[in-house]
């Protein structure tokens, strides 16, 4: 038997690290405790049917398995042959093999960005401008008081979180979820709304509101609006409306967590910098504690946007001619849209079930190469699929929670089928194209 | 009925998880759906079972209906996968993901199968 203490669950950005597991010498998973739904099966797609056990590359049509020998100068014939790539994805990975992303992306002067891009991305776009107030998962736990999940269903994107951070007792919270309020701002009662008790208050914001609501909050706040309309505003009730206002002025410790919700009601982001504009008056407004904002992103999200800023001073739209950064205006989405690009490489996503059919289309067109753990549409449409080892289970590396604090995922098993890991399939690409 | 669309990331329908555990069939009989409120359902369908055809500025799809009292009655979700890509897009170099104008109808057709989707991509192969 087999025993891993204080395993590190890669089956969201929280990251769990009081997970325990037990396999049998055979490496049959025998026991876990302490994962979640979502990590069980994280932890169960070890066993899955779906695995890409071998690299794969079309012929005549059709997929067909080779050896990784024969997958990787198929990679580097089209590498040569290119002359705009670009790379995509790097979110279920670790940062090691980002690292490699972006210095493959120097090497053959491409064009790398990750799918922050159209999610949390924006978030630090708008932070990188204007700052913003920032907080960690045991700071929640010590001394939080008041939790608005504004567009986010943490029951479901992030099972333990409430759990670890409304449920539990800290330092200065001994008492626990009872003096803890939990605000839901959604247009739906979502399964987070299944954890509201009695003192707790929801939101039932009209879609696409965000907007207002927010401006409407800050007006007040800033008394250039004296008075909530009788009739409520953008849906809500008035006293709804009140007690949310009377939350955000007197709590000691709050954090806003946004998810989705936020991000994609206002692709042009908007909604995010007029959240982070409402916390920093919320701030100054108040007489004790403070307020943040914990952006909940997903799985490695926040690693790519570390080492993008380490690397090359930036989080997206990053490309490279000649060894130099340039300049670019285009977006991944722009670029996409437009064809600007006649390769792609994609590491750990699959943008084939994610992108709108009109970005998928245009993907389709030009050579793709997928490096991915399992079959997905992504890799069924591609040109070579190379197989990897799944980060977190059969590769270990560093990855940063939610709330940017780096964690060390472990390798507690070795890869079937002698699968590398993907920053062993990015260096070797590298090393091949260096000759 | 013209209704608003947004697409939601939702684990009990997520194709990211689902599609390494179920076969073909099966994920596009848990994926393919579409959430909407009865009451909503009822004002389109004239009874239970019928696919509903959603049809955007970006395209159209024919899912499942998923009765669901938590949407809001003016709204149908739809978890993001393949079958949802079909009917969100890009505006100014963004991507549409949320409150997206839909003309959601009964509809006869079947749901198509993830092959048939990804067929129309390779196509498209040079």
């Amino acid at each position: 038997m087999k025993e891993f203490e204080k395993f590190v669950c890669p089956g969201c950005s929280l990251y769990c690290d009081d997970i325990k597991l037990i396999f049998s010498d055979k490496n049959e998973l025998l026991e876990t405790y302490g994962l979640c739904l979502k990590g069980y099966k994280k932890v169960s797609e070890l066993f899955s049917q779906n695995r890409i056990k071998k690299p794969l590359i079309r012929k005549n049509g059709e997929l067909q398995e080779v050896s990784y020998e024969e997958a990787f100068d198929r990679v580097n014939e089209l590498l040569k042959s290119s002359k705009k790539p670009f790379l995509y994805g790097f979110v279920n990975t670790t940062c090691e093999a980002q690292i490699k992303g972006i210095e493959l992306a120097r090497k053959i002067n491409g064009y790398i960005e990750s799918n922050a891009s159209y999610c949390h991305g924006q978030t630090y776009l708008n932070a990188i401008e204007t700052g913003f107030y920032f907080t960690t998962l045991t700071e929640c736990v010590n001394k939080g008081d008041t939790f608005i999940f504004w567009g986010s269903n943490a029951a479901d994107s992030h099972p333990k979180f409430l759990t670890k951070t409304i449920f539990s007792r800290g330092k200065f919270r001994i008492t626990g979820r009872e003096i803890k309020t939990l605000i839901l701002v959604d247009p739906r009662k979502t399964a987070t709304y299944g954890a509201a008790g009695v003192r707790d208050l929801y939101i039932p914001l009209q879609p696409g509101k965000d907007l207002e609501l927010i401006r409407f909050i800050k007006d007040f706040m800033n008394g250039d609006k004296s008075q909530i309309p009788s009739d409520g505003f953008v849906g809500i009730d008035k006293e709804d409306l009140n007690r949310l206002i009377m939350n955000l002025q007197d709590a000691e410790n709050g954090v806003v967590l946004f998810g989705q919700g936020v991000i994609n009601s206002d692709p042009q982001g908007a909604v995010i910098r007029a959240l982070i504009e409402l916390v920093d008056l919320v701030n100054k407004q108040l007489k004790r504690g403070r307020f943040s904002i914990i952006p909940m992103t997903g799985h490695n999200m926040n690693g790519f946007v570390q080492v993008a800023l380490s690397l090359v001073g930036k989080t997206q739209q990053i490309e490279f001619s000649n060894d130099n950064l340039v300049d670019n205006n285009e977006n991944f989405v722009s670029k996409v849209k437009k064809g600007d690009f006649d390769l792609s490489i994609i590491v750990a996503s699959d943008p084939i079930s994610n992108l709108p059919v009109t970005l998928s289309s245009e993907l389709s067109k030009k050579p793709l190469i997928s490096v991915d753990c399992f079959h997905t549409p992504t890799t069924r449409i591609a040109d070579v699929v190379l197989p990897a080892a799944i980060s977190g289970l059969e590769a270990g590396g560093l990855v940063y929670r939610m709330e940017n604090v780096p964690m060390n995922l472990q390798k507690i098993l070795e890869p079937s089928e002698k699968l590398l890991s993907d920053e062993q399939i990015l260096q070797k690409i590298i090393s091949n194209v260096e000759g | 009925m013209k209704l608003l669309l947004s697409t939601i990331r939702e684990f009990e329908y997520d194709q990211k998880s689902l599609i390494n555990e179920l076969s073909e069939s099966e994920l596009k009989n848990k994926v393919a759906v579409c959430l909407i409120h009865p009451e909503t359902y009822n004002k389109i369908a004239s009874r239970s079972g019928v696919n509903l055809k959603l049809t955007t500025n970006f395209g159209s799809v024919v899912l499942r209906p998923v009765w669901d009292e938590s949407i809001p009655l003016d709204m149908v979700y739809v978890n993001k996968s393949i079958w949802s890509n079909q009917v969100t897009g890009v505006i100014e170099g963004r991507i549409q993901l949320k409150n997206i104008e839909v003309d959601v109808e009964p509809s006869e057709d079947s749901v198509l199968d993830i092959s048939d989707l990804l067929n129309t991509l390779k196509e498209l192969k040079g």
